[in-house]
């Protein structure tokens, strides 16, 4: 049977229309929300002038960038145990029995220290065979110095690995474009220097692109890539508090487990690490800080940080 | 309820009145793309941030909607990986929805077909790059000319006819592979939801 494009749109058309249908108490809310984020809003007026007060708000107000940095951090660590670099390795596997099982703490980072590391540069175009090699992100950054109001801003960037352990982001010029990156259009080219990639958890889906860009020594679970760029495209991060925080964590696939012994504040969250392993973590709800993880039933488990500090080392020691 | 402020000559004048206008419309076509939860918030901060540009909207243009499009569906972009997030359960699920009350008998059977097609759908939309699927479903649900969506994805008309080409050739492949076959006999597995990750 040959489809004709009308059939496509009609059938198009009925995908998913009943999740189309407002109710009154909806419209309602959005309503509610508006007038409350724009107080004019109410008055119905044409024009209303750009007032401080508007210019303030954004649509994301209320979540910090320490928040989400910190969520980014948990599913980092998550990501790091589900990591294998090399598989048959010596390493006795870790049992959730053995007193040996590791234990880590995730360090904090400071988006601003991001920007201000990026060492920008302009580039032309890349080519298709090129672009097909970046990974699409969505950051918001914190702009701004103490003398001025901090603003957050969203931006649109690419980021790869060069082959030498180093990042390199992609950044195009202007407030929108396709992410098709073979498009001409004009983009900045900025590397990360590798200290400071490896510092930054919510920059870890460049170093696990960094870590499959050494081919034969990485296998990284594509969904665990997935969750990393979640955590840098999510923007519904809701206000720190242990149901939403757990909410969020599940919605990213990983669950929330009960625990005896943990304090009010902290949630425990576990998701498959690699050989059948498990990996958790403990989140401190209020700050959305992870406070430990912990890995059980690895085997050949390395740790990817100290294989990426290994690689620059040599690389910048040479031959 | 906002109060639906028209003036004298019946054209829409103020905020409120375009929210009213244009509400239902917008929060359907993100609903579609991200769930309703979500696009209740995108929706509120589509209004809220047309309020907060509005000196950036030039009616000479063209009408107000598709300018609204254009904040909405910068504000999808973030979410593309919830997008296709839905799109794979429905995919592995097959899509079924329930038909109680619906009345239309021919809507009913084009519902019906079309549920068992849907998992098709979804993993066509899946194939698709997210400019392709932006340009298809404004073509598809927000029924906007190739020139609107030109100027809601901030891209030439020529790119909005290549995409929708692509798109559509996509479905083709991946739909009428589904109607030359005689009968779909398996049944998928749904998955746990509420289980491990995936």
């Amino acid at each position: 049977m040959t489809l004709l494009d009308d059939d496509i749109d009609d059938l198009l058309r009925t995908f998913r229309l009943d999740e189309a249908v407002l109710d009154d108490a909806a419209r309602d809310r959005m309503w509610s929300r508006i007038c409350a984020e724009v107080p004019d809003a109410r008055e119905g007026l044409d024009a209303i002038g750009p007032s401080p007060r508007v210019r303030a708000l954004h649509p994301r107000r209320g979540r910090s960038p320490r928040v989400l940095a910190a969520a980014a951090a948990v599913l980092v660590l998550l990501a790091v145990g589900g990591i294998v670099l090399r598989s048959g390795g010596d390493e006795d596997p870790v049992t959730a029995d053995d007193p040996t099982s590791t234990t880590t703490e995730a360090p904090a980072f400071d988006l601003q220290t991001v920007a201000a590391e990026v060492e920008a540069r302009p580039v032309t175009a890349l080519g298709s065979a090129d672009a097909a090699r970046y990974t699409h992100q969505v950051v918001e950054r914190t702009v701004g110095t103490a003398a001025s109001a901090p603003t957050m801003r969203t931006e649109e960037r690419w980021v790869a690995a060069d082959g030498r352990g180093r990042l390199v982001v992609v950044v195009p010029d202007g407030p929108r474009r396709d992410e098709e990156l073979d498009e001409p259009g004009a983009y900045t080219l900025g590397l990360l220097r590798p200290e400071v990639a490896l510092a930054l958890p919510a920059d870890a889906a460049g170093v696990l692109a960094a870590i499959e860009a050494q081919e034969g020594t990485a296998v990284v679970p594509a969904d665990v890539s997935r969750n990393l760029l979640q955590t840098l495209t999510f923007a519904g991060l809701p206000a720190p508090a242990r149901a939403g925080m757990l909410r969020l964590l599940h919605d990213w696939g990983f669950d929330p487990v009960t625990a005896p012994g943990l304090a009010p504040s902290v949630g425990r969250v576990e998701g498959p690490g690699p050989d059948g392993s498990v990996v958790q973590a403990d989140i401190d709800l209020s700050t959305g800080q992870v406070v430990a993880t912990r890995l059980s039933g690895a085997r050949g488990y390395l740790d990817v940080r100290a294989v990426i500090e290994a690689d620059l080392r040599a690389d910048t020691q040479g031959p | 309820m906002p109060v639906d402020d028209h003036d004298e000559t019946g054209a829409s004048a103020g905020f409120s009145a375009v929210y009213t206008e244009h509400v239902d419309a917008i929060y359907g076509f993100l609903a579609r793309r991200v769930g309703a939860q979500l696009a209740e918030e995108l929706t509120a901060q589509t209004f809220v941030e047309a309020l907060s540009r509005h000196d950036t909207y030039d009616p000479d243009r063209g009408p107000i909607g598709p300018w609204l499009y254009g904040i909405a569906a910068n504000l999808l972009r973030r979410h593309y990986r919830q997008e296709e997030r839905a799109l794979r359960a429905i995919a592995a699920y097959a899509g079924r929805v329930p038909l109680a009350g619906e009345d239309d008998v021919e809507r009913v059977e084009s519902r019906v077909v079309a549920d068992e097609r849907w998992p098709a759908v979804a993993e066509a939309l899946l194939a698709m790059s997210a400019g392709e699927r932006d340009v298809l479903l404004l073509y598809a649900w927000a029924d906007l000319p190739y020139s609107a969506i030109a100027g809601v994805l901030d891209v030439p008309v020529g790119t909005v006819r290549s995409r929708l080409s692509r798109a559509r050739g996509r479905l083709t492949a991946i739909l009428g592979d589904l109607s030359s076959s005689s009968e779909d006999t398996s049944d998928p597995t749904p998955t746990d939801q509420i289980g491990r990750r995936r």
